[in-house]
């Protein structure tokens, strides 16, 4: 059983966009500072802390999840995407280039947790993009956009 | 904000959650999704000394479906149990609310079980956990007891679970084959707690007369509440007219609590609304699945 005290380091072991990383950390450091602070992965962004603004989400096993609502240590040797790791993958250029042509990216704070979201719920129905889509608070956009891009991508999938 | 310092610990075994959980008692928390507890945490609105985190215990993963029951355990994603109750009619009521619960990104995470034990007086799986009926799975160091799911809510975030306890599972039971199933909610924007719930069990039989009702309430008083009065419906076929007295009855006994969004009033309207439109579609339910399997 893993035991690390309040006041203690304990040693963590993750494997983040293929790369294996090992630290110290401490029991209350929150994944996201762990990306950002001791990892330098900044493109995940910290918004709300709370899990409403989706600003923070990253893949946990290849999964979306908001990464200021988990403890790094709580992690360990689980593997964790950001979107570092998620704009090498070959699906990216084409949601990179539909967000761009439809301006689904203004100011961008919201748009690596978005990323993350569309490119791991493949088959999703146009219903189901506003239901990921309220995941996510985005305050440029009126989410306009970003929804047509992602509709796109399913059409190019759909081969329409 | 951050969360302040606890002392972590990572028990592989359920017996060794049971011993922390003895030693520690009130002083720890069980952390599974944490798409609740972590938000309070971070703004130090929680501050246990102790986390338990069960993440790594195998035999609370498992959704198991038995004869009389659905049994869910503590570790099971709620996005989980959608997609298991999306493939089956018979659980249809866990799937119409659970697309109520948080955003699919929350529902990767966030447990079954940790929002049941959590309590939230205006969370869905509560409501649903009531409405449904069935058992929860409680053990300690010396053993387990099973408490229905009618005593099981005490307070805002309060339930029998007592700090040395372990919420393992919850056991749903299995509605009737013809039973037709409504959830409704009214909140501010997709995913959040709602304003006022509603989830609803209608069974009637051959002749269209109502044979059995639940209908539970979210949002409203410190638990979810069931509805009561409605055996006088019994044996009668649907009338309008007996219905909407029994749900004016159902509203003006409730006593809901009032926030600077949202009067009294306004929230007892609500839950009056929520509650005829759940029990009207329950009820249109059950009347299709006569329609469709008469010999049934």
């Amino acid at each position: 059983m893993l035991k690390v005290k309040h006041d203690e380091l304990a040693t963590l072991n993750m494997a983040v966009n293929g790369h294996y990383y090992r630290r110290a950390v401490e029991s209350r450091l929150l994944l996201v500072d762990f990306l950002r602070d001791e990892l330098g992965l900044t493109g995940t962004h910290v918004g709300c802390e709370q899990g409403i603004c989706g600003a923070c989400t990253v893949l946990i096993e290849g999964v979306p999840a908001r990464s200021c609502l988990h403890f790094a240590l709580s992690m360990k040797g689980k593997e964790i995407t950001t979107i570092e790791g998620l704009s090498e993958w070959p699906q990216f250029p084409a949601i990179a280039e539909a967000l761009s042509r439809r301006h689904g990216v203004q100011c961008g704070f919201c748009t690596p947790g978005i990323v993350a979201s569309m490119i791991t719920e493949e088959g999703v129905s146009e219903e189901e993009i506003d239901v990921l889509l309220a995941g996510h608070l985005c305050r440029c956009t009126g989410y306009v956009g970003i929804r047509q891009a992602w509709q796109d991508i399913l059409a190019k999938k759909e081969g329409k | 904000m951050k969360p302040a310092g606890f002392d972590y610990f990572r028990p592989e075994t359920l017996d060794e959650v049971l011993s922390l959980l003895d030693e520690f008692g009130a002083d720890a928390k069980i952390l599974a999704g944490g798409q609740s507890l972590v938000p309070l945490m971070n703004m130090r609105l929680a501050q246990p000394q102790v986390i338990i985190d069960i993440n790594d215990i195998a035999e609370a993963e498992d959704i198991k479906e038995g004869y009389q029951e659905l049994e869910v355990g503590a570790l099971v994603r709620q996005r989980a149990l959608s997609r298991y109750t999306g493939k089956d009619s018979t659980w249809e009521l866990l799937r119409l609310g659970l697309g109520h619960v948080g955003h699919p990104q929350t529902q990767n995470r966030g447990t079954v079980g940790g929002s049941i034990a959590h309590a939230d007086p205006s969370a869905e799986l509560p409501l649903l956990f009531l409405t449904m009926g069935g058992e929860a799975e409680i053990w300690n160091l010396h053993g387990s007891r099973k408490v229905p799911a009618e005593q099981f809510f005490q307070f805002v975030f309060s339930t029998v679970v007592q700090p040395h306890e372990f919420l393992k599972a919850i056991h749903w039971k299995r509605p009737a084959v013809q039973a037709g199933f409504g959830f409704y909610e009214f909140s501010r924007r997709r995913g959040d707690f709602a304003i006022a719930s509603a989830a609803a069990i209608v069974e009637i039989d051959r002749q269209k007369c109502l044979t059995r009702i639940r209908l539970g309430l979210g949002g409203v008083a410190s638990t979810p509440l069931l509805a009561e009065g409605v055996d006088k419906l019994y044996g009668t076929t649907w009338s309008t007219r007996e219905i909407e007295g029994w749900l004016t009855t159902v509203r003006s006994d409730l006593d809901p609590p009032e926030d600077s969004m949202v009067k009294a009033d306004f929230r007892r309207h609500l839950a009056g609304l929520a509650a005829a439109k759940a029990f009207s579609s329950a009820y249109q339910s059950a009347f299709k699945k006569w329609e469709e399997y008469p010999d049934a």
